[in-house]
This record gives C-alpha cells, sequence and structure tokens, in this order.
C-alpha cells in the first residue's frame, strides 16, 4: 500500500512539471489557434538564460530572473511578430511545421550557444525537503506544484473575468468579429505570446533544478500533447489536471505495468491513453467540441 | 508535328542513356554521391506516399517513420526467415505497410486535423515501442542484419546495382502517381482535402476513400521502408523515430505539397541541403573552430528554410520552378507549341 | 526548365563531393557531437586535437601532417554510414576512429571485406571484437561484459546476494546486459539476478523505475549507461530513499558532474576507470597543458584523456609504417593494410601514463580497470588496476 502512495507521489510531483508547460501551450492555442510545438524549444531556452546570467555571467539571481523574464518575453513576441503574423489563417499543417521550424531553430540556437554538455543548475530556491509517505520530496517539486497551482487560479480568473482576458477568448473564437468589435488581435497575439512564454520560462527553470540542464529538455515538449489533448486543448484547468493526470498515469505504469510487458513502457503509456482519448472523448475533459461548419 | 516527335524522342533517349550511364561516370567519388542518389531515390518514394496522405488527401500524418519502419522490418523478417527474393518482399512489405495502415486509419480517420495529427503521433511511439520490444521478430533494439540477395553474385546492396532498383522504383512511383491523380480515386483524395463536408454532400464515400488513401501512401512509405533495409543491411529502431517523419513533412512542405515534383525536389533538398551547408563550413573552419557548430548551424537552416517557405511561398520549390519555366517559355515565345497539361505535374 | 533543375542538382552533387582538406595522412574521426550520449564525446576530440599538436609539436610524422577530421554522427546509425562512406571514399582517410555499438556493427561487413581500412571503434561491445572475424576493428579497454563481471565482482565480496540491471532502451544498455545473463556471469558467481529494469533514455524522470528497484530490493544495482542518465537515477533514487551506495556504473559513468550536480545524494557510488582522469599527475597532461595554450579545449574530462591516447596509438602506429617504408606514403589500399598490421603487433605500446601499456593481439589494447567510489565529494580509488581477462 504505502508503495502505491509513494507511486502516486512521485506521478504528481512530475505530473505538476507537466501541468506548467502544458498551461503555455494551451494559452496559445486559446488565443489563437496556434499550436505550438515549439513550447519545449521554450521551455528549454528559458532554463539556459537563467543559468547563464546566474553562472556564467555572475549576476544576482533576483536580477538574473527578472532579465530572463524579460528576454524570454521578448523572444515570445518575436516569434509572434515575424512568423505568426503573416500566417493567419492557413492550414493547420502549416502552422504546426512552422512552430516545428521555429523549435530547431531555438534547438540550433542553443547548441551553438550552450554546447551539448551538462550543466549543473544552480539553486535558485531556498531549498528543503519533505518526506510524505515514505518519498522525500525536494523543494523543487512543491515550488512547481505551488507555480502550477497559482497559475491555474490566476488564468482562470483572467479569462473569465477580466477584459484583456475576454478579448483573447472572442479573438481565437471568431478574429474577424472581434477586429470588428475593436478589439486589437495583433496586441492580443503578442500578449499571449509574451505570457506563454514567461509560462515556458518559469517551467524550464523548475525542470532544469530537478534534473540537470541539457538541450535535451526541449524533448519535454512531446509530453504535452497527451496532457492537452486529455485535458482539452483550451482549457487551462484542464492542462493543470491532465498534467497531474498523465504524471500518474506514467508512473503508475512504469511501476506496475512496464515488468509484464517488458521495456521502457512509461512513454508509450502516455500515448496509448492518448489514443484512447482520442478515440472516446477526443475534445478531453474540459475542451469545447468544436462545430465544423461547410 | 513530327519534327516535334523526333525532337522528344531524342530527348527521352538522353536522359535514358543518361540514367544508365551515370553511375559509372564517377571514378573516384562514386561511392559516396550513389549513397546519396540512392538515399534521395528512397526518400523520393517515401516523400510520394506522404504527399499522397498528407497534400492531396489533405490527411496530416506524423507517424510516417513507423510505417517506413514497419515496411523496413518486414523486408528483413521476410527475407531472412523465410528466405523470400526481393522481388517478392518488396511488395509484400508494401502490403503489410498498408495493412496497418488501415489499422492505424480506421479510428483515427473520424479525427480531424491537429487529433488526427496527435493520434498518429501515438501510433509513431507505439510503434516504436514494438519495434523495441516485440523481441521474437524484431530482435529488439539490437535491430536485425539482414544479407541482401544477390544479383548476377554482386550483393545488391553495392551501390551501383542498388542504384539502378532504387532510381528505376522511384521513377515508376512518379508515373504511378501521376496516373492515380488522373482516375476518380485521385480526384476523391483532393475533393476531401478541399471541403470534405463538401464531398459526402455529392456522393464521395470520404471515410472509405480516406482509408484507401492511407493504404496506398503506406503501400509506397513500406517499399521505401523495405528498400532503405536491402540498402542499409542492418535495422533498429533507433533509426525510424519522429525526426524521421519530421524530415519527410519537411520534404513535402519545401518541395511543395500537392504536387508529385515537390515530393522529387523536397527529396533532393532534404538529402543534399546538410551535406552542402557541412563542406560550406568545413571550408570556413578556420574561422569557426568548434566542430558542433556544424550540426547548430544545420540545425537552425534547417528550421529557417522551414519557416521562409512556410511564409513566403507555401507551395513550395514546384511552384518555384513551374514559375520560372513559365517565364522562359514565355521569352522563348513564338517558336515552340506551348502543351498544355491538364493536370500539375 | 526541367534541364535547368537538372543541372542545379548535378551542380549540388558536385559541390558536395570535392575533399577540402589538403593534408598528406587523413584520418577521419566522428562521434557523437550532438544528439544523446554527448556527455562522453570528449573521445573525438581527443585524437583530433592530439593530431594536431603532433603537428605541430613535431611536423608530423617524418615530414607529413596529418589532416585529421572530425564529423558529427549524431549517435544514428545512417548518419554514421554516410560519414563512413564519405570519409573512406572522398576523403581517403587511412584510419577511422568510430564511434557507436550499432554503427560499428552496421559497418563491420564495410569495414572488413570492402574497404578494409582499421577501424578504432569507442564501443566496448564483445559483438564487434573478433580478431578473426573482425581483422580490423580495434578497441581500447575492456568489453562491458567484463566490466559487468568486475562489477559483480566486487558486489560478490562485498557480501551481496541479489543484484539488479538498470540501463536504457538502446543497444547499448540492452546488449551488454543481456550478453552478461547469457554467459551466467551471475550464476557463476552466485548471484541472483532479481530484475533488468528498462527506461527511456530521455526521460526526464525515473522515479517509477526507481520504485521498481525499492520494491525488488537487490543488494547492489548495475547502471548500464552514461553520466547523463546516472544522474537522473541516483537523484530519484535519493529521492525513494535508495542510497547511492548500491550502484555501479561501468567506465562512462566517472565524472565529477555526477557530485556536482548531486552532492551528499551521490555519495557512496561506484564506477570503472578505464584510463587517466583529467589533471592526474603524468607526463601526458603535461602535453595536453602544452596543447592548451595555443587551444582551447573543449572537454576537460576523463573521455577526452582517452581520446588523447588512442590520438597517440594512432600516430605511433603511422610512425611505425612510415619507418617501414622510409618515409615515403605508400597508396592508400597498401598503407591502409600496413597500419592493420601494425597495429595489431603492437606490443607494449607506452602512453606516457594515459592508461596502462597496450598490447594489440587481442584487439582490445588492455583488459583493466580500476575501481572508483565517491566519497566527500571527490573520486577515491579502491582498487588497484584489475586485469579482467
Amino acid at each position: 500500500m504505502s508503495l502505491l502512495i509513494q507511486v502516486l507521489i512521485g506521478g504528481m510531483t512530475i505530473g505538476s512539471i507537466y501541468s506548467l508547460i502544458a498551461i503555455g501551450f494551451v494559452l496559445i492555442f486559446k488565443s489563437s489557434g496556434v499550436l505550438n510545438f515549439a513550447q519545449g524549444s521554450m521551455v528549454m531556452a528559458g532554463a539556459f538564460f537563467a543559468y547563464t546570467f546566474v553562472v556564467q555571467l555572475h549576476v544576482p539571481i533576483i536580477i538574473s530572473l527578472i532579465i530572463t523574464f524579460l528576454l524570454a518575453a521578448i523572444i515570445g513576441m518575436l516569434i509572434e511578430r515575424i512568423v505568426l503574423r503573416n500566417l493567419r489563417g492557413v492550414s493547420i499543417i502549416s502552422i504546426i511545421m512552422v512552430t516545428l521550424g521555429i523549435s530547431y531553430m531555438i534547438d540550433g540556437g542553443a547548441l551553438a550557444i550552450w554546447g551539448s554538455s551538462n550543466f549543473t543548475y544552480p539553486k535558485l530556491f531556498p531549498s528543503f525537503t519533505l518526506t510524505v509517505g515514505g518519498i522525500r520530496i525536494a523543494s523543487v517539486y512543491l515550488w512547481s506544484f505551488l507555480t502550477a497551482g497559482g497559475l491555474l487560479v490566476v488564468f482562470l480568473l483572467f479569462f473569465k473575468y477580466s477584459k484583456l482576458g475576454l478579448s483573447m477568448r472572442a479573438a481565437a473564437d471568431n478574429q474577424k468579429v472581434a477586429v470588428a468589435l475593436g478589439i486589437s488581435a495583433n496586441k492580443i497575439l503578442s500578449v499571449t505570446w509574451i505570457i506563454s512564454a514567461l509560462v515556458a520560462t518559469a517551467g524550464g527553470i523548475l525542470l532544469a533544478s530537478i534534473s540537470a540542464l541539457h538541450i535535451n529538455l526541449s524533448y519535454i515538449g512531446l509530453i504535452v500533447f497527451p496532457v492537452v489533448i486529455l485535458g482539452g486543448l483550451d482549457s487551462v484547468a484542464g492542462a493543470a489536471i491532465g498534467g497531474i493526470i498523465v504524471g500518474i498515469i506514467e508512473s503508475v505504469s512504469g511501476v506496475y505495468i512496464a515488468p509484464y510487458l517488458g521495456g521502457a513502457f512509461q512513454q508509450v503509456a502516455a500515448f496509448i491513453f492518448l489514443m484512447i482519448i482520442l478515440l472516446v472523448r477526443p475534445y478531453g475533459l474540459f475542451g469545447t467540441k468544436e462545430i465544423k461548419r461547410l | 508535328m513530327i519534327k516535334q516527335c523526333a525532337r522528344k524522342k531524342w530527348t527521352y533517349l538522353i536522359y535514358v542513356g543518361i540514367f544508365l550511364v551515370f553511375p559509372f561516370a564517377f571514378f573516384k567519388y562514386t561511392a559516396y554521391i550513389l549513397f546519396m542518389v540512392n538515399m534521395t531515390a528512397i526518400g523520393v518514394i517515401g516523400a510520394l506516399g506522404l504527399n499522397m496522405l498528407t497534400g492531396y488527401t489533405g490527411l496530416i500524418s506524423l507517424g510516417h517513420a513507423g510505417f517506413m519502419g514497419v515496411g523496413a522490418y518486414s523486408v528483413a523478417i521476410l527475407s531472412m526467415r523465410l528466405g523470400m527474393p526481393a522481388y517478392l518482399s518488396l511488395p509484400a512489405a508494401g502490403i503489410i505497410t498498408a495493412f496497418v495502415g488501415i489499422l492505424v486509419g480506421t479510428p483515427s480517420l473520424r479525427l480531424r486535423g491537429f487529433y488526427l495529427a496527435m493520434a498518429t503521433l501515438a501510433s509513431e511511439f507505439i510503434l516504436e515501442y514494438v519495434f523495441k520490444n516485440w523481441e521474437s521478430m524484431t530482435h529488439g533494439v539490437q535491430g536485425l542484419y539482414i544479407t541482401p540477395p544477390q544479383i548476377f553474385g554482386i550483393y545488391i546492396n553495392n551501390d551501383r546495382i542498388f542504384y539502378f532498383i532504387a532510381a528505376t522504383l522511384a521513377i515508376c512511383a512518379v508515373f504511378c502517381t501521376r496516373n492515380l491523380f488522373r482516375t476518380n480515386v485521385g480526384r476523391a483524395f483532393i475533393a476531401i482535402r478541399d471541403r470534405d463536408i463538401a464531398a459526402a454532400l455529392i456522393g464521395i464515400n470520404v471515410f472509405k476513400y480516406k482509408l484507401i488513401s492511407f493504404a496506398v501512401s503506406s503501400f509506397y512509405t513500406g517499399v521505401a521502408g523495405g528498400l532503405w533495409c536491402y540498402y542499409m543491411t542492418i535495422i533498429n529502431p533507433e533509426a525510424f523515430q519522429l525526426y524521421v517523419s519530421i524530415d519527410y513533412i519537411a520534404m513535402i512542405i519545401v518541395g511543395g505539397m500537392g504536387t508529385i515534383m515537390g515530393s522529387v525536389y523536397g527529396a533532393i533538398f532534404v538529402v543534399l541541403l546538410p551535406e552542402i551547408i557541412q563542406r560550406v563550413m568545413e571550408v570556413l573552419q578556420p574561422i569557426l573552430h568548434i566542430e558542433y557548430a556544424f550540426a547548430a548551424f544545420k540545425q537552425i537552416v534547417f528550421g529557417v528554410i522551414i519557416v521562409t517557405f512556410l511564409i513566403f511561398e507555401p507551395r513550395g520549390l514546384a511552384a518555384i520552378f513551374s514559375r520560372f519555366g513559365e517565364r522562359m517559355r514565355k521569352k522563348k515565345g513564338g517558336d515552340q507549341k506551348q502543351e498544355g497539361k491538364l493536370v500539375e505535374f | 526548365m526541367k534541364k535547368l533543375v537538372g543541372f542545379m542538382v548535378t551542380v549540388a552533387f558536385c559541390l558536395v563531393s570535392f575533399s577540402v582538406y589538403a593534408g598528406t595522412i587523413p584520418v577521419g574521426i566522428y562521434g557523437t557531437l550532438t544528439g544523446t550520449d554527448t556527455d562522453v564525446n570528449g573521445m573525438s576530440y581527443g585524437p583530433k586535437d592530439c593530431l594536431m599538436y603532433i603537428n605541430e609539436k613535431f611536423g608530423g610524422v617524418m615530414g607529413h601532417k596529418y589532416a585529421p577530421l572530425l564529423l558529427d554522427g549524431k549517435n544514428q546509425i545512417p548518419e554514421e554510414v554516410k560519414i563512413f562512406k564519405r570519409l573512406v571514399d572522398v576523403e581517403k582517410v587511412v584510419v577511422v576512429n568510430g564511434w557507436s555499438t550499432g554503427g560499428t556493427k552496421a559497418l563491420r561487413d564495410q569495414i572488413n571485406n570492402i574497404v578494409k581500412v582499421v577501424f578504432q571503434a569507442q564501443s566496448f561491445s564483445q559483438d564487434v571484437v573478433d580478431p578473426v572475424k573482425y581483422p580490423y576493428i580495434f578497441i581500447q579497454g575492456p568489453t562491458y561484459e567484463q566490466q559487468v563481471l568486475l562489477g559483480m565482482t566486487l558486489a560478490k565480496k562485498a557480501g551481496a546476494k541479489t543484484f539488479a540491471f538498470m540501463h536504457a532502451d538502446i543497444e547499448y544498455g540492452r546488449a551488454p546486459c543481456r550478453n552478461a545473463i547469457e554467459m551466467k556471469i551471475p550464476q557463476k558467481l552466485g548471484l541472483k539476478v532479481l530484475g533488468e529494469i528498462e527506461y527511456i533514455g530521455a526521460a526526464p524522470d525515473v522515479t517509477p523505475q526507481l520504485l521498481r528497484i525499492k520494491k525488488l530490493n537487490p543488494d547492489y544495482v548495475w547502471i548500464q549507461d552514461s553520466v547523463n542518465n546516472s544522474i537522473k537515477i541516483l537523484r530519484d533514487a535519493a529521492k525513494v530513499g535508495v542510497p547511492a551506495s548500491k550502484f555501479i556504473g561501468n567506465c562512462y559513468d566517472f565524472s565529477h558532474v555526477i557530485y556536482d550536480t548531486l552532492g551528499k545524494d551521490a555519495e557512496g557510488f561506484k564506477a570503472l576507470k578505464v584510463n587517466a582522469d583529467w589533471n592526474e599527475d603524468i607526463p601526458m597532461m603535461d602535453e595536453i597543458r602544452e596543447f592548451m595554450k595555443t587551444h582551447k579545449v573543449v572537454k576537460k574530462d576523463t573521455y577526452y584523456m582517452k581520446g588523447w591516447v588512442q590520438g597517440k596509438v594512432i600516430h605511433g602506429v603511422v610512425s611505425r609504417v612510415l619507418k617501414k617504408t622510409n618515409g615515403k606514403i605508400p597508396p592508400t589500399k597498401k598503407f591502409r593494410k600496413m597500419i592493420r598490421d601494425e597495429w595489431e603487433a603492437l606490443v607494449d605500446f607506452e602512453t606516457a601514463g594515459g592508461i596502462p601499456p597496450l598490447t594489440y593481439a587481442d584487439h582490445q589494447g588492455h583488459q583493466q580497470a580500476r575501481l572508483l567510489e565517491i566519497q566527500g565529494n571527490k573520486y577515491v580509488n579502491i582498487s588497484d588496476w584489475i586485469s579482467l581477462k
């Protein structure tokens, strides 16, 4: 029994990181209908920026973090301005490939600047450990949990009640009408990408604090997909909860099912789960059903 | 009129001549150049398959690499376990892959757009897992070795012999695809891509044609995978991962989605570009000392090119070349009659 | 228009097939410069730097300079095959310094029967070592299977009764563990293998696997993986309360990054060492320091040292060949064959302390390893050089 509890806790801790990254993805989709395959790369880049300032340039931590977030915001805005502004209303495959192209550029850039070694991440948070049910949870996981939870609440309120949030939803739903109503689509898109880049950076810093810093961190972008499909592509709450659930699924299948099926089952488990959801309830737990018109 | 026919015949003869002489023309660098050409030929077949699915029918697939893997493993198992000769195992691999394609397609084709892409992504990972863990058939991560069959006493993975097989198959594939899109089936695919609800309204059985598209596309991909297996003589699961799928999608986007020559151009481009960049950077080596910068640069350029093409010329190289061709033809103006072409080649 | 395209394509093909390097003794080196496994790619930079150093300090060998060419194999077999073909065909290298187990296996036929060029692989798999079947392939050090044997012997000495393996889902991970089990090594030592636990190489988190280890509770665990993943394993082991002292890693788990990152969570972790470490007090280190005065060294670690030794071996063999031909460079085919013969004939080749003296009759160079343990945030030798024959 205690093993099960440990498995669940282990799953929840990594799941909270997934939630964070998924929230960034969902934000962009919710306000612009763009599927950002470059989310993982943004996560990785954010982590590297923070590392550069803190370790290589010896800038004090708080200032480093501020500069990092600023840089991330600029990059998010650049992506939106240069690339996506020119690609309104193109087919889905084009959007996917554009963001994939961007992710290649970011990955290549990171490789050129930092190389492909493992770096030790500096301790950015006050560090303590908590032992719950036999698992030592490092403070990082608690921070990521809190951050994901906090962002969830913030965004829920934002999209429901704030003017900017409502404008974003309107723009995503029907751009032409939104523009007719005086909502500046451009401004909204820029803001969306900036926020998403900030969230990605936060996720990256947390992720790198947990494992080491390496350009392979961008592969986490792949696990985003089961999470957002489960939670619903346009639901922030779905992303948060979906992340935890996917984390638990991976953990459980890794411990209980893998011995029978052999091999490294956890990643496949998440994707088999993805398939099942796609067949049973493609719009996920909280997503809105898409009605295709002629 | 007779003069034109004669001229056409000569042109074709010249092309055939070049085709035959090509592998013997390079004395020093044969293996390397032929390697590139062979990989391009395999790429052309694979890209044609993907283009049929995504470019012509509008079904996004991220699982292309998995299907190539199915083709490669089929050929490996058929030729090693059952001793099947190449002219049987390649079509057989195609059929097996088509079958797997139908299996994957049937549940997935209810989905659209992104969701379909996700389903294919999931199938990619699931296939990868099967390759790695169905040890009795695939030998897991160790991979399978094959001794390629022999023709006239030489193994077919000899670069020259393989060239003839692969290039011939690639040309066949191009002609078959071109003919396919002159039939009802091909036009149904295009209708589904453009407006599938309207297509259903005019009586096209959308689901059936989507499935056919998946099957035929998978057949091509399976054959491409089989050829790959014969050429490499060793296959392992790591060769069929997501990056291969992305490479193929890049091929059809840069080349031109929904055009046949687009698949060819795209394949040539994706195979050659990294090599050209590598050489350019080696020449510049004294300035940039660090070797891993090459790989970084290749990646960045690859990304930049994809993004640039999508912004400025989403119809790809095929559109660029055909525009160029139009301009050349207009310049030549009066002396040659223009041949009207109904279907976009 | 089609003619124009055809012309452009032909030009493109021609562009990529000329050789840029005009050195007289071309040597081809490839490794994982990008991709997975990059934490140990110092051993691809090593040979190149060593040969450049020899060029600069001694003017090459008998007046002929080396032209080392370092390419990126990305740890992907098709890429490595393509690079091999280029090196052998276009650049006409006389020695190839390869990398992965999978790639070496794929090229076995080419190396030994078709092209016949000496191939020094970074792999330690026993599947590529066979002086009779594969006369052109050489490695440097004990095979993974021998290393597992050493690990298990150590465990047995410490009183263990049960054992487990952990590895990634790639050939490098699975093959040695499976081979070891097939060769009945555990039975011979009287150890029971409780499980073979696999994980995805790129996974950010391996807690489920560590929970399984906790459940199985073996006395010792062998990690058949490199530094990148060992860090993740030890980190998650600490999370679930499995002490690092239960883990033994192979020769690619030896790096100061481990205790830099994990601190006291890495306490007690053991690994094998098959060549000298960076900054050790040996003559070879002085050479490297001299090189560093004018060049930048990308990876300052033990794998770079291994690479440097490999460069020395190449130089040693080529020197002997050229002595035999009185300083004249023979035609490529003959040159390659002579290099192979000389390489196999090396006995007690000294490497200025980088490694125990090398004898290549068995194509392995040496079969010794040393055990290290992390104690108090640094490595402590807990055994002498043990021969693993």
